[in-house]
């Protein structure tokens, strides 16, 4: 199924960013994995499932702290969904392991197929 | 890296940025592209510039770095070999400017051999698919760091890349960051369609179907262009 999907750039600490917004969000692809794993924060793209119902509001609070809408080297994606996904048991804001390793394979093939380190870690954490 | 490529870009005033990119590149796509930038510039120096052509997801990125600039490299996908078209002439120059390991006839594909460069000790080797063939009629030229490198024009790539008969989800990917540099140049849906045959009309559909919630597409065509060019595409099937 299709989602709707918003692209941001923003400049500023994007884990602050996020932990300040007040809607809820759950964090996939390698942001998701650097979350759960800790490991650092190195991915230049950030890919959140929002809730359908808020991603309005979502826009509005990503365009009055300076992210830019841009549909070309973006680096936040919120990815609306009208229920979020589980999350993970390891931290609340990361989609559950079983869907953040299916994210990885089908939004990250080359990260996926790259790092099998990263995957087991994940499969340990 | 080298010291002639060094001198070289030195040369040509990119040293500096070369150096601030591959400090933010993957780390396993920094010796290969390193290698690549190496033999764009001892091919130029051979005079065997016309004699090559670069495909595959190296020659994706250097259409990506010609819309978006070296700024493209850190966020690519990335890829572990270099495929190239090219003929014994290049085989040679290679192996006169670079510790080449091996070299072996693909097994799988006629025409085509596989080498093997050796870039550090502490690195794996680098595999470079070598395709003898007639090269693509249509050819671009881009500039990486100053240096003239050769590869497909956008539309052959995209055809190209809508033409391999096992297509991964990377290549979809490759796909999907070519529509993009398409659709930058303010390229149209309808001659874009006009340009494909049956199959690379009926992929491309399926790629588009698929969307663009990737991590690995650096360009997103807005949804006006994406959906002309999806009726475009079910009148073209």
């Amino acid at each position: 199924m299709a989602h709707e999907s918003r692209s941001f750039n923003y400049t500023g600490n994007i884990v602050d960013l996020l932990n300040g917004a007040p809607y809820d969000w759950r964090a996939t692809g390698t942001f998701g994995s650097e979350l759960l794993l800790q490991n650092g924060f190195r991915t230049d793209n950030c890919f959140l499932y929002v809730k359908a119902g808020e991603l309005g509001a979502w826009e509005t609070y990503l365009k009055c702290r300076q992210a830019k809408p841009t549909n070309v080297l973006s680096n936040i994606k919120l990815i609306s969904v009208p229920q979020l996904p589980s999350a993970a048991d390891k931290n609340p804001h990361v989609v559950a392991l079983d869907q953040l390793l299916e994210d990885l394979r089908i939004m990250a093939p080359r990260f996926y197929e790259n790092n099998p380190g990263v995957l087991k870690q994940l499969r340990a954490a | 890296m080298e010291r002639d490529l060094e001198q070289r870009l030195r040369e040509l005033g990119t040293l500096e940025q070369f150096n601030r990119d591959m400090q933010r590149v993957k780390d396993d796509v920094r010796p290969v592209l390193t290698t690549l930038v190496a033999i764009g510039n001892k091919i130029h120096e051979c005079g065997l510039q016309e004699e090559y052509v670069l495909y595959g997801g190296y020659g994706v990125l250097m259409h990506l770095v010609n819309a978006l600039g070296t700024e493209a490299i850190p966020r690519w996908r990335g890829s572990s070999d270099i495929d190239l078209i090219g003929n014994e002439r290049i085989v040679q120059a290679l192996k006169g400017y670079f510790n080449v390991v091996s070299d072996r006839p693909s097994p799988n594909v006629k025409g085509k051999r596989t080498l093997r460069i050796k870039v550090d000790e502490a690195e794996k080797s680098i595999k470079l698919d070598m395709k003898f063939a007639e090269k693509p009629e249509e050819i671009a030229t881009v500039e990486l760091y100053g240096l003239s490198i050769k590869v497909p024009t956008l539309l052959s790539q995209f055809k190209m890349k809508l033409r391999l008969e096992r297509q991964l989800v990377r290549d979809n990917q490759d796909v999907l960051n070519l529509l993009g540099v398409y659709y930058l140049n303010k390229g149209s849906s309808a001659e874009l369609v006009g340009n494909l045959d049956m199959l690379e009309r009926k992929n491309l559909y399926r790629i588009l179907t698929e969307g663009f919630i990737r991590e690995e597409v650096l360009i997103e065509p807005d949804k006006r262009y994406l959906s002309s060019l999806k009726s475009t595409l079910r009148r073209g099937l």
